[in-house]
């Protein structure tokens, strides 16, 4: 009953939330006013944020951006001795360097290191809080490019992208941060430059007890969909997530954006319906993958009960918190698989082979349900296009969406969307499965095995980071392998996602006929739904048959 | 900042900061090729 009452709190703030920060934030990223403080970091950085961009303009701005952090946040590790509140750590070696610079600028936060004891206090907040900040601001930029190129005609230009970047930090993730942190902190998350302090247990044991700037980081790695833990136990950890309200607070945190970013489309195209058509696609998703995760991880492990010789209550408990339970991991585990965020309070890797193959599925539906910041909304109008094009094959008309007909250009573009992530997992973990140097890193033979190395490529290119765990993915094979699928599953899918964004922006917009296919509809929305669930499964079947599916039934 | 020159010039280092740049090339020639579209 109990998690009736949360599931269902959860989804009513939701629903409040929706309409008013979907409306500011239509208005706070395409408003032509200019606030003082971002006048001066334009003064600053020497942007005009009135010059409008081509997609190709706006994508190399985007790249050359994110390469220049990479590169920052590399160095700031590798000099971390040199720097103040190293807390006494060495420098973080190269490859692994380089799997964080290339994961927090994705937006990923794969961590293939414990936060508490490989990073000091100010790479924490100068080098990963801060591309928390604006990793997630890359990503809404983008999602309002490609709006734009709905809400355009005959436009050679999509927007500015260092104006959208700063809007998007400025006016929307900083002041919702800030206030989540102060309503954290309130609740006990911790907030200190402390050094870990050692004291002595009741049993007579020494333990460090860490402290750190953690409020200020949660509320960002949440509300940003990063998912990147202060600590390694993530949101298990009673510093980062201390009670049952923050862990309310954190879940909403890290789906209110991805939603309301659909009610920001509606606005911002003229037609809340719209909007409302691809709230319930992701609200479809979501839900559905909350409620089957739940029900598998209710079952006890028939592994446990025949070791212990009875029956099991309160389902699979292996790897989950006591004071969280269940229901209320399952809901976690599905909305920050589903949201690209991959902050954890529970161990993906001992859920049920079923209730483990969910998540992983949520994932393989390229973030949509309802995805990452940004990412979400522009990843399912790709699949919303692709939607309205099979459906006009099956009528024979050229397909059209929002006054803007589809075209072989624009399919291409979608194709190669569709095809570039599934390419980089499937093709990784192939070669993990045969490489020496790879197959030392599984801890578990047979299927789990595969569906661990499936599962870290999967997060890496889908810029998920969680970790199912039970690899050991700090060697130079992973660090190197996952941290270019981050950047290319990242920064790939951008380019052409702006590239459509551009290609729809120049067309001219056609009137609705009858024959038009009525994208508001409840079958519009059941059509994008199919169209999600059949592209994953003919992608991963395989892959998913040899893993989590012969483990769950063997 | 105080950089000890030991530790940013690396092999490693050059390995890193060189498959990040040949990433974002990569990437940029793919903007290229979309254009071509």
């Amino acid at each position: 009953m109990a998690a009736w009452i949360q599931l269902g709190t959860l989804s009513l703030l939701l629903v409040i939330a929706y309409r008013p920060l979907g409306d500011y934030m239509a208005w706070a990223l395409d408003s032509p006013r200019t606030l003082r403080i971002e006048r001066l970091v334009y003064r600053l950085a020497g942007v005009r944020p009135d010059v409008e961009q081509r997609w190709s303009g706006y994508a190399i701005s985007v790249l050359a951006f994110s390469a220049v952090s990479v590169v920052v946040l590399y160095l700031l590790q590798r000099v971390q001795p040199s720097l103040p509140l190293s807390l006494g750590f060495p420098g973080v070696e190269p490859s692994q360097a380089f799997n964080t610079a290339a994961s927090f600028t994705s937006n990923t936060n794969w961590q293939s290191y414990a936060g508490e004891t490989t990073m000091g206090h100010l790479v924490q907040m100068a080098g990963l809080a801060v591309q928390n900040f604006v990793s997630a601001a890359v990503g809404i930029a983008v999602a309002v490019a490609l709006i734009r190129g709905f809400t355009r005609t005959k436009s050679e230009t999509i927007g500015n992208f260092w104006a959208d970047l700063v809007r998007a930090t400025v006016r929307v993730l900083l002041p919702i941060a800030c206030i989540a942190a102060i309503v954290l902190l309130s609740q006990g998350a911790v907030q200190n430059f402390n050094e870990p302090r050692e004291v002595a247990t009741v049993q007579g044991a020494s333990q460090s007890i860490p402290g750190g700037p953690v409020a200020s980081q949660e509320s960002i790695k949440e509300l940003g969909t990063n998912g990147g833990g202060f600590y390694n136990a993530n949101s298990a950890h009673p510093f980062e997530n201390p009670n049952p309200v923050t862990n309310l607070l954190e879940i909403f945190l890290l789906l209110v954006i991805p939603f309301a970013l659909t009610g920001t489309f509606g606005k911002m195209v003229g037609n809340r319906r719209q909007g409302y058509a691809l709230a319930a696609v992701m609200a479809s998703l979501w839900l559905g993958s909350v409620l089957l995760t739940w029900a598998f991880e209710a079952q006890p492990n028939p592994q446990v009960e025949a070791v212990a010789g009875a029956t099991v209550e309160g389902g699979n408990m292996e790897g989950k918190e006591m004071r969280f339970g269940v229901p209320v991991s399952a809901a976690w585990a599905a909305s920050t698989t589903g949201t690209s965020t991959g902050a954890v309070i529970s161990s993906h890797d001992s859920m049920t082979p079923f209730g483990g193959g969910v998540v992983l599925v949520n994932m393989m539906l390229s973030e949509v349900s309802p995805g990452g910041v940004g990412s979400g909304l522009y990843g399912l109008l790709v699949l919303a296009v692709l939607a309205v094009f099979i459906a006009g094959l099956m009528v024979g008309r050229t397909p059209e969406y929002l006054g803007k007909k589809i075209e072989p250009t624009d399919m291409k573009l979608v194709s190669l969307y569709i095809l570039l992530v599934p390419a980089m997992v499937l093709v990784l973990t192939g070669i993990a499965v045969v490489l020496d140097a790879a197959v030392t890193s599984i801890f578990n033979p047979g299927p789990h095995g595969l569906s661990e190395v499936l599962y870290a490529f999967t997060s890496g290119a889908n810029n998920n980071g969680s970790a199912f765990g039970g690899l050991s993915a700090n060697t130079t094979f992973f660090n190197t392998a996952i941290g270019l699928a981050m950047l290319i599953g990242r920064f790939g899918s951008i380019v052409l996602v702006l590239g459509l964004a551009g290609s729809l922006a120049r067309k001219q917009q056609v009137p609705e006929t009858s024959g038009t296919f009525p994208t508001t509809s409840p079958l519009f929305v059941g059509l994008v739904i199919g169209v999600i669930v059949i592209v994953a499964a003919l992608t991963y079947f395989p892959a998913l048959s040899l893993g989590p599916l012969v483990e769950g039934l063997s | 900042m105080r950089v000890r020159s030991r530790e940013v010039s690396s092999m490693g280092d050059v390995v890193f900061v060189a498959v990040t740049l040949v990433a974002f090339v990569a990437l940029v020639l793919l903007v290229r090729g979309v254009d071509r579209l």
